[in-house]
């Protein structure tokens, strides 16, 4: 199904709608995942549940009967429905199982699922497809952030910054961030005081500030749930994203990129909390050492998000 | 980032595991005038005979939060890891390293990690030739050894596509230790975070970012650097059972 659309899709050009449809059938999202589990479980243990009574096949002409050999008269069905039997000498369709000939081939197995009783003396209801507790399609979120920008050719610094992204769906989002980080290189201080020199590279944090104007794709292909204790339990996203922009640093040449992946929690629907870890690819050049550096980003931030309230609907 | 944590556990309402994983709408108890007992041999319902129902409502019973598919608690886990070092004064390079982790509880750990790497540095010819000396770098080989206070108050779940569900911790770890090689001296600390994903009841992948946090000396000048490493590690738990 999903390759036809996709290839009339492609057949009328419609790339980016194709690219779309299969995106979305990629990331396929945390409820209908688990629904498919649960279908999936439930139809197994519905058989589970019909085929210990599986005494031989009956008869299309016997009255089923229960494991003591005493006639069911009226024998449970999940929907409601009796069982009937034939009546003799009328040729009926032979049942495929015994599931079926006990009538407990639908999804569930009401004398079972009757019989779960919790603590509170409440009748155990299946959850079925759970909505996700957090929306992030769109919205917008504003952020601010901190944490340790490891610079490959230079020193190890604190990074600060704020961004600002959009989620059109609840796969794919955009995200402008800007940071300032200093951008040092101690090492030259131990050579230069030993022999009272004066340092070629700009000793000190406010002369070497670096400002980070830096745009990402973000993909959110995982879902997750995470238990912080016994009666709390947070979701949360795993995303990835990539993107380039500018870092204006006078050791920087060209473009700088960005590819990473955040762990978001969301511990209440207009807030988020992100973990980052970001490899920076950038041109640098000091002392005139010139290479390609990666430069590893953590960084812990917070993210506001607009409209502030917005909870998934029952599908 | 324990902070952040902290903010994540304050904001989070307990009534959200009812809304997440409690029983969602349970149904008004049926009367007895309404409908028949269930369960019952011979009663109009009944569906198997009481011993065999309670096998299956055994089966069928819903796991509670509390229950755990992989136990850490009392288990030993031996990692081999590696990844990428970020080194505050010199160049990034590659690390490898092991570690031992006894598990005293399911939330807390004690860990014992021991990495190498190797130092290197594109800048240093520059700035011996520019001030006509040897910065003295020494032997190139670093040694790390640190132990560790592991906490993993998170335990989750997640699923990739139509993947099978994937259960993990997310943990902390801090604790003291020493780098061995010619320019440091003194204690060092180290703290990071981590994931822990579990492949099997006796396998976990781990994912963790730390931070080295020491002291070096390079012609008599003092730096406290704070280095990076990201690293992937495979591990093992012992007993192989839960």
């Amino acid at each position: 199904m999903r390759g036809r659309v996709d290839d009339r899709l492609r057949k009328r050009r419609c790339w980016p709608v194709a690219a779309r449809v299969l995106a979305a059938s990629l990331a396929v999202s945390w409820a209908e995942a688990e629904a498919a589990a649960d279908a999936r479980k439930s139809a197994e243990r519905d058989c589970e549940a019909a085929e210990p009574s599986a005494t031989p096949t009956p008869e299309p002409n016997a009255t089923p009967t229960d494991d003591a050999g005493a006639p069911a008269t009226e024998p449970s069905t999940p929907a409601g429905e009796t069982i009937t039997a034939a009546p003799s000498g009328v040729e009926a369709p032979v049942p495929q199982s015994t599931a079926e000939a006990l009538g407990r081939t639908p999804k569930r197995v009401k004398c079972l699922d009757e019989s779960l009783v919790d603590e509170f003396g409440r009748t155990s209801a299946r959850k079925g497809v759970q909505p996700r507790t957090f929306r992030k399609a769109r919205r917008l979120a504003i952020g601010i952030s901190g944490g340790v920008h490891a610079g490959d050719l230079l020193d190890t610094q604190w990074m600060g910054g704020a961004d600002l992204a959009f989620w059109p769906t609840e796969e794919f989002g955009f995200e402008g961030v800007f940071r300032v980080t200093p951008m040092t290189l101690r090492l030259e201080r131990a050579a230069t005081n030993a022999v009272s020199m004066g340092n070629r590279y700009t000793d000190g944090v406010a002369p070497n500030l670096a400002y980070e104007a830096i745009g990402h794709l973000m993909f959110s292909p995982i879902h997750t749930k995470l238990r912080a204790r016994k009666d709390r339990i947070v979701h949360g996203d795993f995303v990835l994203l990539a993107g380039a922009g500018a870092v204006l640093h006078r050791t920087v040449q060209a473009a700088a990129f960005d590819v990473g992946m955040s762990l978001y929690l969301f511990p209440r629907p207009w807030l988020s909390v992100r973990f980052d870890l970001i490899d920076q690819i950038l041109a640098q050049e000091a002392l005139g050492s010139r290479r390609i550096s990666n430069n590893l980003v953590f960084s812990v931030g917070v993210g506001f998000w607009i409209p502030p309230g917005k909870r998934a609907k029952k599908r | 980032m324990i902070a952040a944590l902290a903010l994540v556990l304050a904001l989070v309402q307990p009534g959200d595991k009812a809304k997440a994983c409690g029983p969602a709408t349970a149904p008004a108890p049926a009367t007895a005038s309404a409908e028949p007992p269930v369960g019952v041999p011979g009663q109009p319902g009944e569906c198997v005979d009481k011993t065999l129902q309670e096998q299956l409502l055994a089966k069928r019973r819903h796991r509670l939060t509390k229950d755990r598919l992989f136990v850490k608690a009392l288990r030993h886990e031996l990692t081999l890891y590696g990844g990428y070092y970020v080194s505050d004064l010199f160049d990034s390079t590659f690390v490898l390293g092991g570690a031992y982790t006894f598990f005293m509880s399911e939330n807390f750990g004690t860990e014992i990690s021991v990495s190498w790497s190797r130092l290197r540095t594109s800048v240093a010819d520059t700035i011996e030739q520019a001030n006509a000396f040897d910065l003295q770098l020494g032997n190139d080989d670093v040694i790390r050894v640190f132990g560790s206070l592991a906490w993993s108050p998170l335990y989750g779940k997640l699923r990739l596509v139509a993947a099978s569900i994937w259960r993990y911790d997310l943990y902390f770890l801090a604790g003291p230790g020493v780098v061995v090689d010619p320019l440091s001296f003194g204690a060092a600390g180290n703290f990071g975070i981590g994931v822990r994903v579990f492949l099997h009841r006796a396998v976990a992948l781990r994912f963790e970012v730390r931070d080295y946090l020491y002291r070096q000396e390079i012609l008599d000048e003092d730096f406290t650097v704070n280095d990076l490493s990201f690293t992937t590690g495979l591990s093992v738990l012992l007993p192989t059972r839960n």
